[in-house]
């Protein structure tokens, strides 16, 4: 497996020569903080999820109170902001961990099977890449509904063909491996093969291409949320208090500047340390570290 | 000669041929342009937020009210401020003892923009062909029994019952004479040959108004040029009028308030339906810009599902009545540019009164909950609708939502496109137990009379508009009798509505929300905005009425 203490610690090597790539992990260490902690940390716990109202407060630039001011129901912005960085990372996770588990399943039994069952899902799979996974999203959220949980399984359904595709790639590759052949020799069975021997030198890409997409998974979902068929409003999602503030933005335009600056900064981290990640997973990049002796 | 000379030849013949043809366009069109902007043009364009619908003046029942209203004219215009009925195409008119016949007296030297005349023909073609068809609103003119002709300029009305045809005459929907000729122009066989409608549709007038319609892009813009034959420019008894109207008015859709008021700001147009409301204290400080406010007849209601539980028991409907703050309501979502309603008539028109205001009481809404059975609130989430894409609605609904919650009451607030949203309401006839639990829409008068607001949306005939699915026999006999004394009792009737009205709120069939204030930005170069707005036909702009300075 590729998480390995000692995986860790290459890395951590790694990033100290990588500046972009350190930036881009401290930010999300922050946003991974304030979305676990964010309920306890808030000034005002209610404001940020939506369930109260503040008539006499509403539209207040940004003050000590409100460091970045009050929305048009009186609701503390600073507050919403930051438990918006919960719902972000639940997405985030979410739909890369349900994308990635249906493309790895489906495409390890087709790769390894190939044959007619492997182009069957291979066609499958490039009927939905045919599509901008925006798009297919788009589809399926209006279909099966608005809300949190409904948005992470319309942005899953329409994600897993990349990871399908480079699954089956690299079980192609690896499924003609001489110790493949050793382990059937050995009359070893076929499930025990796929996920004992195939699956972990399969998994590399695919995760690093996982890495590399949860700012985009983050910035997808704030875009449906932002037309309306993602997160439901009381909720502090970034893109839905974006759009909220839109109609304002000559009055008030803290109410989407600062969500826009918080989703902005988190995606641009996830993109640097998804970039450093996969440079470090380079083999090219491997071997020079280690002849350096790192 | 070989190939690749060929090809060179060509590419300079044709490239000589493209320069050719443009210099020669060029010139042509600047030719074109300099003949046409001789006699300069005033042009006056007003941003609407919604786009057109259909250009047929008998079963138009939507947008196109915009500029129907001015395009073609009806009988009698109607003031609701001071509450006068003003000549327009009749002149006078009187009604029978009994209230069953009407007699019309028409306006003479009036021409449609096709140089023929009115006379008593076009008026009964034009109104039988609106009650033939029976489509929008056409269900105003249900007491007419027959029009009959008395002379060229005369005409006659018999009904069945009683009827204010004074007020019908002067609704903004069903009520417009249009020339007899569109049958020619159309190739129609008769008056109800949907040939016509096509024709009309197409972008063609038939109207007498001031203003006449010369480009129908209706998803974009549509255009409309002064009528230079029409009678009330000279006419000494018809107010709505201005020596300096714009020769051009456009109606441009901008399908969005904050780039209205980004285009009003840089002079693209002149008059925006919308603005956002926070926004207005810098417009009014701005030299260029005018504000104007006028009280309307548009309100915004919810009409509760009285057919589904826990909705179906009166104790918490009550509850919800009285967890709802009103006064915030207005705050945020129309920044105090509205007015909180008291009961389904809204303020302003006949048969409003004042105490039919729920009080904004948490306690009170509790205990009726705990009354009815819910000591710890509704197991389950209410679905409450609204139009998606209205920020008015959006907001009141997020209050209520939060607001419910006070009492233990969840709310999941679902914004539907209208059709989705009617669909949905219209199928609670079948089956409330499918159906929305609260539906939030707006209800402006079809004519000016309580009967349009309190018949359609809560009498049990009405299957439309009624989405509350409110079923009360003293309620349907108290309408079906108060809108036979509309045309000859109105001190009568209007005892009636309130009676009608006093069901409604002790049974909280719905709920009033609030009654809009109109609020209009426009260019201070425009004056007499203020006349040119009428509640009485909605988000109207009477463009005959304008002033424009130099």
């Amino acid at each position: 497996m590729i998480i390995s203490s000692r995986f860790i610690r290459e890395y951590y090597e790694y990033l100290k020569k990588d500046k972009l790539g350190l930036t881009g992990a401290i930010i999300v260490m922050i946003f991974i903080f304030l979305a676990v902690f964010a309920p306890y940390i808030v000034p005002y716990p209610a404001d940020a999820w939506g369930y109260a109202y503040n008539i006499e407060q509403r539209l207040q630039p940004p003050s000590l109170a409100h460091p970045f001011g009050t929305d048009v129901y009186g609701r503390d912005v600073f507050s919403r902001v930051i438990l918006g960085s919960r719902f972000s990372l639940i997405i985030a996770l979410g739909v890369v961990s349900i994308a990635l588990l249906i493309g790895v399943v489906l495409e390890l039994f087709a790769g390894y099977l190939g044959g007619r069952i492997g182009t069957f899902f291979m066609r499958i799979t490039d009927m939905f890449l045919a599509f901008p996974p925006i798009l297919l999203a788009l589809l399926f959220a209006v279909v099966i509904g608005r809300g949190l949980l409904n948005l992470i399984i319309s942005l899953s359904l329409a994600w897993w063909p990349w990871y399908a595709r480079l699954t089956y790639v690299q079980v192609t590759t690896v499924k003609n491996m001489p110790y493949i052949d050793a382990a059937k020799i050995a009359g070893i069975n076929t499930p025990t093969i796929i996920f004992k021997y195939i699956l972990p030198n399969s998994l590399t890409p695919v995760t690093v291409q996982a890495f590399l997409d949860m700012g985009a998974a983050i910035l997808e979902a704030a875009a449906l949320s932002f037309i309306g068929i993602g997160v439901q409003p009381p909720n502090p999602e970034w893109g839905l208090m974006i759009s909220e503030g839109w109609y304002l933005i000559g009055v008030a335009w803290w109410i989407s500047i600062f969500p826009g600056i918080m989703l902005f900064l988190v995606v641009m981290a996830f993109n640097f340390l998804g970039d450093s990640f996969r440079e470090f997973n380079n083999p090219k990049v491997r071997r020079l570290l280690e002849s350096r002796g790192i | 000669m070989n190939k690749k000379a060929i090809g060179k030849g060509l590419i300079v013949i044709i490239i000589l041929v493209v320069i050719i043809v443009a210099v020669l366009g060029g010139y042509y069109y600047s030719l074109l342009n300099s003949q046409q902007s001789q006699p300069k043009k005033t042009v006056v364009v007003y941003a609407s937020i919604s786009e057109m619908t259909s250009a047929d003046p008998s079963t138009e029942f939507s947008n196109s009210i915009m500029w129907l209203a001015f395009t073609y004219e009806r009988l009698i215009y109607y003031d609701p401020i001071q509450n006068k009925l003003i000549p327009e195409l009749a002149v006078s008119w009187e009604r029978s003892q009994d209230n069953l016949t009407w007699t019309f007296h028409l306006r003479h030297g009036v021409t449609f923009h096709d140089g023929s005349p009115l006379n008593a023909d076009a008026v009964i073609f034009s109104l039988n062909r609106t009650i033939t068809l029976g489509q929008g609103a056409a269900f105003l003119w249900a007491s007419v029994k027959s029009i009959e002709k008395v002379d060229d300029y005369t005409v006659r009305l018999h009904l069945n019952y009683p009827a204010p045809i004074d007020l019908i005459a002067s609704a903004a929907y069903a009520s417009y004479i249009f020339s007899p000729k569109v049958v020619q122009y159309a190739k129609a066989s008769n008056a109800t040959d949907p040939k016509i409608s096509d024709w009309f549709n197409a972008g063609n007038d038939a109207g007498s108004g001031p203003y006449k319609l010369i480009k129908w892009d209706p998803k974009n813009e549509v255009i409309f040029e002064k009528y230079s034959a029409w009678w009330g420019w000279n006419a000494t008894d018809y107010p709505l009028k201005s020596s300096s109207a714009p020769d051009i008015f456009t109606i441009k859709i901008v399908a969005d308030a904050v780039t209205q008021e980004n285009m009003l700001l840089a002079g693209q147009i002149q008059i925006a339906q919308q603005v956002p409301l926070e926004d207005l204290n810098n417009l009014k400080n701005n030299p260029n810009i005018q504000v104007v406010t006028k009280p309307s007849f548009q309100q915004l209601i919810l009409l509760l599902n009285t057919k589904k539980a826990p909705l179906d028991n009166v104790l918490v409907r009550e509850a919800i009545a009285h967890a709802i703050p009103y006064d915030d309501i207005v705050t945020v979502a129309r920044y105090g540019y509205a007015r909180v309603a008291s009961g389904p008539v809204p303020y302003g028109m006949w048969g409003h009164s004042d105490q039919f205001r729920y009080s904004y009481n948490l306690t009170l809404a509790k205990s009726l909950l705990v009354q009815a059975g819910y000591p710890n609130g509704i197991n389950r989430k209410l679905l409450l609708t609204y139009t998606t894409g209205d920020i008015y609605e959006k907001r009141s609904a997020e209050l209520i939502q939060s607001a419910l919650a006070q009492i233990g009451i969840q709310v999941d607030v679902r914004p539907l496109s209208w059709d989705e949203q009617w669909a949905l309401a219209k199928s609670g006839w079948e089956n409330p137990n499918n159906a929305q639990d609260i539906l939030m829409f707006y209800w402006w008068p079809t004519y000016n009379s309580p009967f349009d607001f309190l018949y359609n949306m809560f009498d049990s005939q009405s299957k439309d508009f009624n989405l509350g699915y409110f079923t009360n026999e003293t309620f349907d006999n108290l309408l079906s009798t108060a809108v036979t004394l509309e045309g000859s009792d109105r001190e009568k009737a209007t005892t009636l509505y309130l009676q009608a009205q006093q069901i409604i709120y002790e049974q909280v069939a719905g709920i009033p929300l609030w009654d809009m204030t109109y609020v209009i930005a426009a260019s201070s170069s425009l004056s007499n905005l203020d006349m040119a707005i009428n509640p009485a036909y909605p988000t109207v702009i009477f463009p005959q009425a304008l002033s424009l300075k130099s």
